[in-house]
């Protein structure tokens, strides 16, 4: 196991804009946390209950074979695997279809056939279930696939958050990769790029997931931006981790290793994750932090570029910036003993002239 | 040669290393393996390294698109798709690990997880970076090494030289960059490492062939992959049903439907099965016609029972759909039913048009049972016969009738027929009631019921258990009420002892204080029995037969006619088909305390709802004689003369029990029917 760790003990002065994000997501998750119990204990009774659930799946499998509509091949083969007699396709349609805005929007009005009485319970649950996500703060805030003309939500939806784990994770990692960007390219750029990924994150979400009535939540997208950033333009930036290999002091410590490692571990999990999801059936979280981490890509590649041509050109500008060469890591390096340093990045110690001429064009 | 310090970087450890190891420097080398030997510990640190980091993400990214196939092969049920994706994925996994191996040794002479730890791979022989040849075998036999879980791994603690099984076949060896004194295994850790071998051999050994030969009888008897033996699960129709649909070979939904109906009303079919099959009609063809909906509107309100609510919902749809099928005639009396309006119910059912589905008969003989009107239920049953789903239900509700009905022998040689033939649970329901009713009737005569026989056979059998020691479990009350009777007679119960060993045959807490009532009772603690009978009756999980049967013991047990009386006010309370089951212990009781009007007046309330009942027509007799009404008597004995000996038989031997020898000769039937022949003639 290993896993990075925060760029040392950080004061509030040192990077105010990324302890801001964090008291923000704070602000937003607790007091949203605590008024969604309620609702979504109430909208879990309707979507725990197997009839309904079941239902939902008959009915789903009558609008998908409906040759007006148009849908993929493969959830039209479960709906006609589940009309041939397997109870589990039905609940699993039934599933599929709370993601289908389409079809919840039209299947008010739309006469199916089959049990009469159940469609009408159905109906009526289904009206319940509406109503509790219109004062839900996940599809208040979040970032559905019927409200893409709210444009405040493209921005409110990383602010909000499922649960505790995803909240204190998403907050650890943006506290790591904030750690290490924020003093490198000033706290403007941090937010103007938190943001300008997250976005990316929502519209590669929407632009592979389709039409999607699950609201998108969470800040994992502009944190996967921030990561690639950092990962891409610093690449040879040391971060150190914390490792476990076996129960023994000598196989647990802390080792740095180049940013770049970073973004291989986190790339290569999202992109398998990605291509191992059927896509009609989920995955699109992972697609949203591919999302992050391609505006990230491009704008760290971009910048990469803007760094190297300035630095061919404009030599005044790349000696303005020397002062923030002086920038050093927060922790000496590692300790040669256990561990070996020989694979460890040999830059240590470098000046960093590419994340001083950033922050030099950024926040003058 | 000696090599001093031997620094490892790969370049230098080769120019280092460029002589052989044999020979003269044999001594060299030997020191050289004896100081810088790789600790067991980094060697399995270097492996988890290498596998969590860089073969794990890798492989992961590689296989993903097959994973994903395995996800659309295991929805789809396409066991060739799943079989090939798994295929590929175990190649690619293995190419994986093959390249990766083989190209760190043979290049850097060490995997990256090793270069973390300072270890270098070297040829035993040269103390060189591992020939290509060298590096293929090495892999190849991790490879190989994985497939057994690992295991040869643990030769690092017991080899002399620290050397797994890909060590020893590649001759390759594992050495530190640093000295480190990593010494030999020792005697102890070698000898636990052996035993620790051959403990994981043997209980693999043992584990492999037991699960082999399972899962292949698992999988020859499923005839299909067991990873896809989910889905039968779930199905939407019924097991129970598709097994008799396919004898009967039916394939329309509604068929099964019908058949899910009947043996649903016969009690013989589960609530969620019959929604099952209810569920399947509407989905498998979405454009059913009214008649069919109905039907299965009126499938779910029975499914749904137990939630009034929607089953309400369910009933007043059937009739929507279309209100002049036979489905909402049966909503109706179902409506009817609930509310006990058996006068509704018994119209509806004369206006349904003939032929009746064949569930419509079933609920018809229900009702005609629960009236206490055998005939009409025997009729009922005739037009079902022949139908070998319902005999669990038939047979036993025949003998009934035909006991009911007072065709004695018919019904005992229907029974007769019906334990050869019937499951243990219906066997035992049938003989409990059977024996039990002839008890309460023939004044606990065992030896004229053979049902009683029946019944102490299956309870006393060893094949009923399949032990000797292990007592039969009881909880049909019949048949639990039945037993404490057998070995009673009249008036006289049988010992403590007996009612206490029949605690063994029930576990229900209710049961075992009856017994203990009985117990107590038959050891002349009359106030301790009242008490605890009295204690069972105000028990809401008593069932009805339960509670006449304790107002029976009650009125057994009271010390003065008024006591009687109060419990027999209770006890008529009760309902008609359980009175029926009691009443001529009642009467019996009621003669014997010279209730003699309370005894007339009790027989011809129940003799309106089964006129042709004899064993009632017989206390009539009884209870008019002892009146003094002898024409009346006599009326009635012409009545039963045809049963006369059965009748009389029972009388011999058991209306004479000690306790009220006096109440009881003069309450004989025997010489009351040869009193009433003196003085009118023969029959």
């Amino acid at each position: 196991m290993i896993i990075p760790l925060i760029n040392g003990w950080l004061s509030f002065t040192k990077i105010p804009m990324t302890w801001l994000l964090i008291f923000i997501n704070s602000g937003v998750f607790i007091s949203s946390y605590f008024s969604e119990i309620k609702f979504q204990r109430k909208m879990d009774q309707i979507l725990e209950d197997e009839q309904f659930i079941f239902t939902q799946g008959q009915i789903y499998s009558q609008y998908l074979l409906d040759p007006n509509n148009s849908y993929s091949n493969t959830l039209q083969s479960l709906a006609q695997r589940a009309q041939k007699g397997d109870r589990g396709k039905f609940t699993l349609l039934g599933n599929l279809s709370l993601r289908d805005q389409n079809f919840l929007d039209r299947s008010h009005y739309l006469e199916f056939s089959g049990d009469q009485v159940q469609i009408k319970h159905w109906r009526s649950n289904l009206t319940q279930l509406k109503n509790m996500q219109d004062l839900h703060f996940s599809y208040i805030l979040g970032l559905t696939s019927n409200d893409q003309s709210h444009l405040q939500q493209w921005v409110s939806y990383i602010f909000v958050h499922s649960g505790p784990y995803h909240f204190f994770g998403n907050m650890y990692f943006l506290l790591v990769f904030g750690s290490f960007l924020e003093p490198l390219i000033g706290g403007l750029a941090l937010l103007i790029l938190f943001l300008s990924t997250g976005m990316m994150a929502a519209a590669c979400f929407i632009l592979i997931s389709g039409a999607t009535a699950a609201p998108l939540i969470g800040a994992s997208g502009a944190i996967s931006g921030l990561m690639t950033f950092f990962t891409i333009f610093y690449w040879h930036h040391p971060v150190r981790f914390m490792y476990f290999i076996l129960p023994s002091t000598r196989y647990v410590g802390f080792i740095f290793l180049p940013a770049w490692v970073l973004f291989a571990i986190f790339f290569i999990s999202d992109l398998s994750g990605y291509l191992s999801t059927v896509t009609d059936l989920g995955g699109v979280a992972y697609a949203a932090h591919l999302g992050g981490d391609f505006a990230a890509m491009i704008m760290g590649a971009s910048a990469f570029l803007i760094h190297v041509l300035l630095r061919k050109f404009d030599v005044a500008a790349f000696h303005k910036v020397r002062i923030v060469e002086k920038f050093q890591a927060p922790y000496p390096f590692p300790p040669t003993s256990g561990v070996t340093s020989e694979i460890l990045n040999p830059s240590l110690g470098k000046p960093y002239p590419l994340s001083a001429m950033i922050q030099d064009r950024l926040t003058l | 040669m000696v090599i001093e310090n031997p620094s490892f970087s790969s370049r230098s450890y080769k120019k280092t290393h460029s002589m052989s190891c044999f020979s003269d420097q044999e001594l060299g080398c030997r020191s050289l393996i004896e100081t810088h030997r790789a600790s067991p510990l980094d060697r399995i640190a270097a492996g988890v390294t290498d596998s969590l980091l860089i073969l794990s993400p890798l492989s992961l990214l590689m296989i993903a698109p097959l994973k994903r196939n395995m996800t659309q092969a295991i929805l789809f049920e396409i066991p060739s798709s799943l079989t090939q994706a798994l295929l590929f994925s175990l190649l690619i996994l293995l190419s994986i690990i093959f390249i990766y191996y083989i190209f760190f040794i043979y290049i850097w002479g060490a995997t990256p997880g090793m270069k973390l730890f300072n270890l270098r791979v070297v040829d035993l022989w040269t103390l060189k970076p591992p020939k290509f040849f060298s590096a293929c075998t090495r892999a190849f036999v991790q490879i190989f090494e994985c497939f057994l879980f690992g295991l040869p791994w643990i030769a690092l603690f017991s080899n002399p030289e620290r050397r797994t099984l890909h060590d020893l076949i590649s001759d390759t060896l594992v050495l530190s960059q640093r000295p480190n004194n990593i010494s030999s295994p020792n005697r102890n850790e070698s000898s636990l490492v052996r035993g620790l071998y051959l403990a994981i051999i043997s209980i693999t050994g043992i584990l492999f062939f037991s699960l082999v030969g399972d899962t292949l009888g698992f999988m020859v008897m499923n005839d299909r992959s067991f990873i896809f033996s989910d889905a039968k699960k779930n199905t939407l129709l019924c097991e129970d049903i598709s097994e008799i649909a396919k004898d009967k070979n039916l394939k329309n939904q509604s068929e099964r439907l019908l058949l899910a109906m009947e043996i649903f009303a016969a009690g013989q079919l589960e609530q969620k099965c019959l929604l099952k099959e209810a569920e399947a009609l509407f989905i498998e063809d979405p454009k059913i016609n009214s008649q069919t909906a109905a039907l299965g509107y009126l499938a779910k309100a029975f499914a749904l029972s137990e939630e009034p609510d929607s089953s309400n919902e369910y009933l007043k749809k059937v009739c929507e759909t279309d209100e002049n099928s036979e489905s909402c005639q049966m909503a109706e009396i179902i409506e009817h039913w609930s509310n006990e309006e058996w006068t509704e119910v018994e119209k509806i059912f004369s206006q349904i048009k003939w032929p009746l589905s064949r569930y419509t008969l079933v609920w018809k003989v229900r009702l005609h049972m629960k009236r206490a009107q055998f005939e009409e239920a025997l009729v009922a049953m005739s037009s079902l016969s022949g139908v070998g789903e319902l005999a669990h239900f038939l047979i036993p509700e025949r003998v009934r009738a035909l006991w009911r009905s007072s065709q004695i022998e018919s019904a005992q040689w229907v029974a007769q027929s019906a334990y050869e033939m019937l499951n243990q649970e219906t066997k035992t329901q049938l003989a409990g009631w059977m024996c039990y009713d002839e008890l309460t009737h023939t004044c606990g005569h065992k030896k004229l019921s053979p049902s009683c026989q029946q019944l102490e056979q299956i309870v006393r059998s060893e094949d009923s258990s399949g032990f000797e020691n292990e007592p039969y479990n009881l909880e049909d009350p019949y048949a639990i009420l039945a037993l404490s009777k057998i070995n009673e007679s009249c008036d006289q119960m049988a010992s403590p002892q007996y009612y206490l060993g029949l605690k063994k045959n029930v576990h229900s807490k209710i049961y075992n204080h009856y017994y203990e009532a009985l117990a107590e009772g038959s050891q002349g603690n009359l106030q301790n029995a009242k008490r605890k009978l009295l204690k069972i009756l105000k028990d809401e999980n008593t069932t009805e037969i339960f509670k006449a049967d304790i107002l029976l013991r009650l009125m057994q047990m009271s010390s003065t006619p008024f006591e009687v009386q109060k419990f027999l006010a209770e006890w008529r309370q009760q309902k008609t088909i359980y009175q029926l089951s009691t009443a001529p212990a009642v009467v019996q009781v009621l003669q014997n305390r010279n209730l003699i009007d309370n005894s007339i007046d009790l027989i011809q309330e129940l003799i309106k709802y089964n006129k042709k009942d004899l064993f009632l027509s017989r206390d009539l007799v009884v209870s008019y004689y002892l009146k003094g009404w002898k024409s009346k008597a006599w009326v009635y004995l012409i009545k039963i003369s045809s049963h006369l000996d059965y009748l009389q038989a029972g009388e011999v031997y058991d209306r004479t029990p000690a306790q009220t020898q006096k109440t009881n000769q003069k309450n004989n039937f025997h010489k009351i029917v040869k009193s009433l022949q003196k003085e009118f003639g023969d029959l």
